[in-house]
């Protein structure tokens, strides 16, 4: 059998490999030891491209909510372009000709287009933002959030009736807590904040898109997991009476202006009974995840908290939980998943005041470095709504499990016959009192 | 409008930021850019693509091309409205984490540039998180040779991101 050439190993740790072909190759790995050092050599590449690719993110603020992108859809008049270009994918192979042709086009109708969008809304394409100025100013989100019909926040209403500013104070902080979406998951974190004095943050409502339809489960589904650490020093006379654990944030940079306290909840019943408004404030379930075939929330945790005027509610959450899983699952190797092993990594992640992911930490291996990394690997995708204290974003901790079965394929919920992912099995942690790795 | 779009919007928008970004490298534009492309897709007669995400990839490639060729007229004018939206005061920088950054930043643009435009859009859209299903429909590269270009793409980026901090330690 011919050696496997670099493409297939690629292939291979990509999890592209599928079938009678990756069967053949693993079969060959297992003959072949020089196969196996180019496999290794393969992986090596594969990891340090990604590292490369990790090192520069951009830095943005959270986007605006999905409400907004559509409005601003619908206030599309037929193009005078006619449809999208979606039609024109860039297509490498194209004759050189043809392409260049096409280039010129697509300058003339870009620059066009570039041309129109300067002069101002006249398509009505970006008439949301044209008057105040880019989307991504914090200021001008912040309109169309809160003009924006947004169905799934109806049930805030008593929430957003809170006079702003100082009467929100009175506001008991829980009453952010609405909509509390929790994954088909094996855990949930909780990320409180101490009912310090709210105060209303025009850029609060867009920092954290409403990321509850995660997918809509009832709460009481699930165990609690992750600690959120905050980076600045948790007062204990500023936790809410009932914050149950108190996970002490560590005093890295700790203004005294910015006590973002971390608290974690257990779930399981201690958290919905500790939250009063949570179980009646469950939003309805999303039509995707309607399916039933919800696949196995990898990623430990994560109580979603709907964005409120309050600033506490913008607490670390994943907000592309979904992407993270895809990840995940593609990055798992497919030599430990057809031996059957799997295992939970933990995680210490800091995420920054973008949201990003700023550094991340083996905490407990799962035993199985290639599992590990593939936990690590998926530090590299994960973006938080920036938690907020005041008017101030903080750096936070938040310690992750993620757990990899080999039952865990990329997207059940596609195909009918896809195997019933597995049943959640709730998980009690140790609270503990994580400490930021120095 | 199903409502697939709003979870795909959730799940991807952060992946098609970034993505955006090491075409234009510039954050904010990036942003615009991706919500632009969300806009479009959502706002085309065409409701059920075959594959969501790498039509919306697609567009967003698209969006950048053309904004490469269009761009600088434009970016003078959003910076002046940039300026006049400023109503809060930029975070406060860290110097040496932006110039730590700034660095990292120009290396990946330096390492990507030594890349093919085939090779380094099949691994930009591989790190957006596309499957190589997709990664071959949007770059017309046949299914089985999409890992092909990837290891390739992924061994000139190494070596590229290798070659220039050698450069850069000599200079120092």
């Amino acid at each position: 059998m011919p050696h496997i050439d670099e493409g297939n190993l690629h292939a291979l740790l990509d999890g592209a490999l599928t079938g009678d072909a990756a069967a053949a190759a693993r079969a060959h790995l297992q003959l072949c030891s020089n196969c196996r050092a180019r496999l290794d050599e393969a992986e090596r590449i594969r990891e340090q491209a990604d590292a490369i690719l990790a090192g520069a993110a951009p830095v943005t603020a959270a986007p605006p909510e999905f409400e907004e992108i559509l409005a601003r859809a619908r206030a599309v008049s037929p193009s005078p372009q006619g449809p999208p270009r979606a039609g024109t994918p860039a297509r490498f192979g194209a004759p050189r000709t043809l392409a260049w042709a096409a280039s010129l086009v697509l300058a003339l109708a870009g620059g066009w287009w570039a041309h129109e969008l300067t002069r101002g809304p006249l398509m009505g394409t970006r008439s949301a933002a044209a008057p105040t100025g880019p989307q991504a100013t914090p200021a001008t989100q912040a309109v169309p959030t809160a003009l924006a019909p947004a169905p799934s926040r109806t049930r805030l209403g008593a929430a957003n009736d809170a006079p702003h500013g100082q009467g929100a104070e009175a506001a008991p902080a829980h009453a952010g807590v609405s909509g509390v979406a929790v994954p088909a998951s094996i855990a949930q974190i909780t990320a409180e904040r101490p009912a310090s004095p709210s105060t209303v943050l025009p850029g609060a409502a867009p920092a954290a898109p409403s990321a509850a339809n995660v997918s809509a489960v009832p709460a009481g589904a699930s165990a609690a997991d992750v600690v959120a650490t905050g980076f600045a020093r948790a007062r204990k006379e500023m936790a809410p009476p009932a914050a149950g654990e108190l996970a002490a944030g560590t005093g890295r940079r700790a203004d005294a202006a910015a006590p973002l306290a971390a608290k974690t909840a257990v779930a399981q019943e201690g958290v919905t009974a500790q939250r009063a408004p949570q179980p009646s404030a469950a939003p309805p379930p999303m039509p995707s995840s309607a399916g039933g075939a919800e696949p196995r929330d990898l990623l430990g945790p994560i109580t979603v908290v709907e964005p409120t005027l309050l600033p506490y509610a913008v607490a670390p959450e994943p907000l592309n939980r979904e992407e993270a899983r895809r990840v995940l699952v593609r990055e798992y190797p497919p030599v430990a998943r057809e031996s059957g092993r799997g295992g939970t990594t933990l995680l210490w992640l800091l995420v920054d005041t973008t949201g990003a992911v700023r550094s991340a930490q083996l905490k407990t291996s799962s035993g199985d470095r290639a599992i590990d990394m593939a936990a690590l690997r998926v530090a590299r995708v994960l973006r938080f709504a920036p938690a907020l204290n005041r008017d101030q974003r903080v750096p936070f901790w938040v310690q992750v499990p993620v757990s990899l079965r080999p039952g865990d394929v990329v997207n059940p919920a596609d195909s009918a016959n896809a195997p019933a992912p597995a049943a959640p099995t709730p998980r009690r942690t140790d609270v503990s009192n994580p400490t930021p790795p120095r | 409008m199903s409502v697939d779009w709003a979870v795909l919007y959730r799940s991807c928008f952060a992946d098609l930021v970034r993505f955006l970004y090491r075409k234009v490298w510039d954050a904010e534009r990036a942003q615009d850019l991706a919500q632009e492309a969300f806009v479009r897709v959502l706002s085309s007669p065409t409701t059920e693509p075959e594959s969501p995400r790498a039509w919306l990839f697609t567009v967003a490639a698209n969006l950048a091309r053309d904004e490469a060729r269009a761009g600088i007229r434009r970016r003078r004018h959003l910076t002046l409205l940039k300026s006049e939206a400023a109503v809060h005061p930029p975070s406060t920088p860290d110097p040496a984490r932006e110039l730590e950054e700034k660095e990292r930043r120009e290396a990946l643009k330096e390492a990507l540039a030594a890349l093919g435009d085939r090779d380094r859009e099949a691994l930009l859209l591989w790190d957006a998180g596309l499957d190589y299903d997709e990664i071959a429909r949007q770059t017309g590269l046949a299914l089985g040779s999409v890992g092909t270009t990837l290891a390739r793409a992924r061994r000139r980026l190494v070596e590229a991101h290798a070659a220039l901090e050698a450069k850069h330690a000599a200079h120092r």
